[in-house]
């Protein structure tokens, strides 16, 4: 039996503060049938968590719901008080948040934790609801259950905590779950379990499921009907099938034009100018001329990066004795070699080493042992000649987080201008200003720029502005680690065309490193797949791809979200 | 040409963090904190114009005008509003120009231990490891002694004089600006525009010096001003325990006990007065610089 579980009707909510009123959520109207997973989708600051949250009314302070309903059970939940909405949150609407880490107790037992909730919505004894806390454990799938009740949050992997948090969810046994972001903060090949284990509960306890996400690789797996959201409205809501391959509103179109596909690589995203409006291009240089392609003593080698078994262990826990010291190893026996103008990927879950191998090349942390060559020239255990600082300067990094790779305290100009000057590779003043612009021209941003603050740029902005600094030490070899993971995927389509176009004008070496095989596969002529500090698998992206050898490789490609098969 | 706008991203608010700045500096007791100590500042600034006598030049003291209380009228006319001391000398008049000594004294040693305590913290949180351990466990030492004692014993060896006063609280005091900054040293380092500045090849002195220093001093602030109430007091215990600054330019704390002696006899205002204003500085910095540290924290700022 198919009937409307839950009914928001023309919801607004405002944020009032005293510089301005944010509209976050405008005339939203949706409703939730049960056996149904439904998906909002969108870009941060598009409202969706906040309908998440005014659901079940925890609205954060200066967010106010100022008009519409929220029909739940032929209740308005708008009107009801704290004391009403805390029983319903416990009974009848389930929460999964992102982190599962903060999300449970860490000073409580898994079991007492689900006990507790259980008694608290259920009114029975101990006894049974210690029964039913097993059960449950067993029915999110975990095994074991009876021994794991004992066991406390730090002893369970991201995955297992957040199928506790899910079992916690289900334990009044509501008959709506609101997921934000459930899977955000986990590995692809756990996403993937989890998104199984949501969709099978949902038709098996007949559960309305909303799911909160930006990533449409997930609502692609899991949601029967999606909402896109843009800037606090519905574009469209309808059916996965039908929105994904046959999107209406413009930006769902480029929504989908933006994520990276993992079938075929081409050569530029297109399509994708709705969300970044008038987007003013990069300007062309003319390199022949431009200060930009004038370099000193050039080497001729068509080996840019050559690493030969090269070792990194970290201490885990310290000790007088060696014998009671425990190390971790993060790179292991690595041997690889990038050629000139190529495009090397490293692919990898958290904690494989990939970014390690950034630093150690980069020269950011010291080598064990092994050999990094820079254009044939060794840079490990080195003293600091002339050959081996450009060998160094040689290599940039761009680096994961853009609000904290850029010093707050210095102006936009001078953190560009930095490398400049250090160096003297510039004659004068004027020369360095003139330099700057065009580089801030060159990734897409105007000379407005110059004189301001990071804070004043968004994160897309600030990754431009950390491309061009790494520019201005003229790199022949750009290491980007992560370069777009914490960016929205339309500002992360923009920032690839543009690494892309870099790439191509400037005949850059390119070390890409990413978790995101979709990404990976756009990016990278070469790849190699590393997991616990080894290398799996090396191999051209499109062998990777089609025919993977490694068994880990061909799992990892097997679990990489589709949205190719509904389109 | 048009700067590039992107209409996914969220807005950035530009220059309203000034208008919450000044919002909160108009809370009821940090307007009286504020006015009393720039009343204090003008008063040790402009002392020898303020003071209606010059408590020091000596063809002006009679030893006739000798305890006199509040209100009485000295020999050469003017009024002691607040009494006068056993050598016959204006306690207002001392007060003024003792407020000076103790803020001279006050703010250069906090100075002095800044600057060192910046030097330290910044090395330990910046290169991390052994050379870290070993200038905290330095910096455990000293804190692990009051800060009384260590005074007392290094004006012992030092001598006296207004300079030994200042370096001794300065020694004092710099452990604990070096182990404030260390910790904002080494969140800061973590972050990858420390990294970036590596990674184009900065001397390590240039990124500790344009990169780390400038991030990490904002904390500093709010301790350098509670700092200085804390040195003012010191000094005070310091100088009544008659180590301190001589009692030919004396402070605050050298004032309130040139009058202890007479304390018992009835005339309080020797001691009480000056006590007062002690009270007084101490709390003002105080209460400014707990404002400060709301109104610098950003997670203050709703």
């Amino acid at each position: 039996m198919i009937k409307n579980l839950l009914d928001i009707d023309n919801l607004n909510i405002r944020f009032f503060s005293d510089q301005e009123t944010v509209n976050a959520v405008r005339n939203v109207s949706i409703t939730l049938k049960n056996a149904e997973v439904l998906g909002i989708v969108g870009e941060s600051g598009a409202g969706k968590s906040t309908i998440g949250n005014a659901i079940v009314n925890l609205l954060d302070a200066p967010g106010e719901i100022v008009e519409g309903k929220v029909m739940f059970e032929g209740q308005n939940l708008v009107d009801l008080d704290d004391k009403a909405m805390r029983i319903i949150r416990g009974k009848k609407i389930g929460m999964i948040f992102q982190d599962p880490q903060t999300s449970l107790n860490p000073i409580m037992t898994i079991g007492n934790q689900l006990i507790e909730t259980i008694k608290f919505t259920k009114n029975i004894d101990d006894v049974s609801a210690y029964n039913e806390a097993t059960e449950l454990l067993g029915s999110v799938g975990i095994d074991n259950p009876k021994l794991r009740m004992k066991a406390y949050p730090h002893q369970f992997s991201g995955g297992m905590r957040q199928r506790v948090v899910i079992a916690l969810s289900l334990a009044g046994d509501p008959d709506v779950i609101i997921a934000d972001e459930p899977t955000t903060a986990l590995d692809v090949s756990v996403q993937a379990q989890i998104l199984e284990l949501i969709k099978s509960l949902c038709k098996k306890r007949q559960l309305g499921v909303i799911i909160i996400t930006h990533d449409i690789g997930v609502i692609a797996n899991i949601a029967d009907r999606v909402t896109v959201m843009y800037n606090g409205s519905i574009v469209e809501t309808g059916n996965v099938r039908q929105v994904l391959s046959s999107p209406k509103h413009d930006y769902t179109k480029s929504l989908i034009a933006a994520v990276p596909r993992a079938d075929v690589k081409l050569k530029r995203f297109q399509s994708i100018d709705f969300i970044e409006g008038n987007t003013q291009n990069h300007k062309f240089i003319n390199l022949e001329t431009h200060w930009l392609g004038k370099k000193p003593n050039q080497k001729n080698s068509n080996k840019a990066i050559s690493i030969n078994e090269l070792n990194k262990q970290f201490i885990l826990k310290k000790a007088i004795f060696f014998k009671n010291r425990i190390y971790l190893k993060a790179v292991d026996n690595v041997s690889f070699d990038v050629k000139k103008g190529e495009s090397f990927g490293i692919v990898g879950e958290s904690g494989s080493g990939k970014s390690t191998i950034a630093r150690l090349i980069a020269g950011l942390v010291n080598v064990d042992s092994g050999s990094i060559k820079i254009f044939d020239q060794e840079i490990v255990n080195q003293k600091n000649t002339q050959e081996v600082i450009v060998a160094q300067r040689d290599v940039q990094m761009i680096f994961q987080d853009p609000y904290s790779s850029l010093n707050p305290r210095m102006r936009v100009q001078d953190i560009i201008a930095e490398p400049i000057k250090f160096y003297q590779t510039a004659s004068n003043n004027k020369e360095i200003n003139q330099i700057v612009c065009d580089l801030l021209n060159h990734v897409g941003l105007s000379e407005t720029a110059l004189l301001k603050f990071p804070n004043q740029f968004s994160g897309g902005q600030r990754q431009r502005i950390s491309i061009a600094r790494a520019l201005a030490s003229r790199p022949k070899i750009l290491i980007c680690d992560e370069p777009t993971s914490s960016l929205d995927v339309s500002v992360q389509a923009h920032i690839l065309n543009l690494l892309k176009d870099l790439q191509d004008e400037l005949s850059l070496t390119m070390l890409f490193i990413s978790h995101d095989l979709p990404v990976i596969r756009q990016m990278c002529d070469k790849v190699a797949v590393m997991r616990k500090g080894k290398i799996c698998e090396i191999n051209s992206t499109e062998n990777i791809f089609k025919n993977p050898r490694d068994p880990y490789t061909k799992e990892i490609i097997s679990l990489i979200p589709k949205i190719e098969n509904i389109r | 040409m048009s700067e590039v706008k992107f209409i996914s991203e969220n807005k950035i608010n530009i220059g309203t963090n000034s208008k919450i700045l000044l919002r909160k500096f108009t809370k009821p007791s940090t307007l009286i904190s504020l006015g009393l100590l720039f009343l204090i500042i003008f008063c040790a600034l402009f002392a020898s114009i303020l003071a209606p006598t010059n408590p020091y030049d000596l063809k002006v003291v009679s030893i006739l005008d000798s305890r006199l209380s509040p209100g009485d009228k000295m020999l050469n006319g003017t009024v002691a509003w607040l009494g006068t001391d056993g050598a016959g000398r204006d306690v207002l008049s001392a007060i003024i120009f003792g407020l000076r000594t103790s803020l001279v004294v006050a703010i250069s040693s906090a100075v002095i231990a800044l600057i060192a305590g910046l030097f330290v913290g910044l090395i330990a949180g910046f290169y991390g490891g052994k050379i870290d351990s070993f200038l905290m466990r330095i910096v455990d030492i000293q804190l692990s002694f009051p800060a009384i004692l260590v005074a007392l014993v290094l004006l012992a060896l030092l001598g006296k004089g207004i300079d030994k006063v200042i370096i001794a609280l300065a020694i004092v005091q710099w452990a604990i600006y070096a182990r404030t900054v260390r910790a904002a040293a080494i969140v800061e380092r973590n972050k990858e525009y420390i990294q970036a500045a590596s990674c184009l090849g900065l001397s390590n002195s240039l990124v500790i010096w344009k990169h780390l220093l400038p991030n990490s001093i904002s904390p500093l602030i709010v301790l350098a001003t509670l700092q200085t109430a804390h040195s003012i007091s010191i000094e005070a215990t310091l100088s009544f325990l008659g180590v301190g600054v001589p009692i030919t330019e004396p402070s605050l704390g050298s004032l309130i006990s040139n009058g202890f002696d007479f304390i018992l006899s009835g005339a309080y205002w020797i001691t009480f007065f000056p006590g007062l204003m002690l009270l007084a500085t101490v709390a003002a910095i105080n209460i400014f610089g707990d404002q400060l540290r709301v109104v610098l924290n950003p997670r203050a700022n709703k």
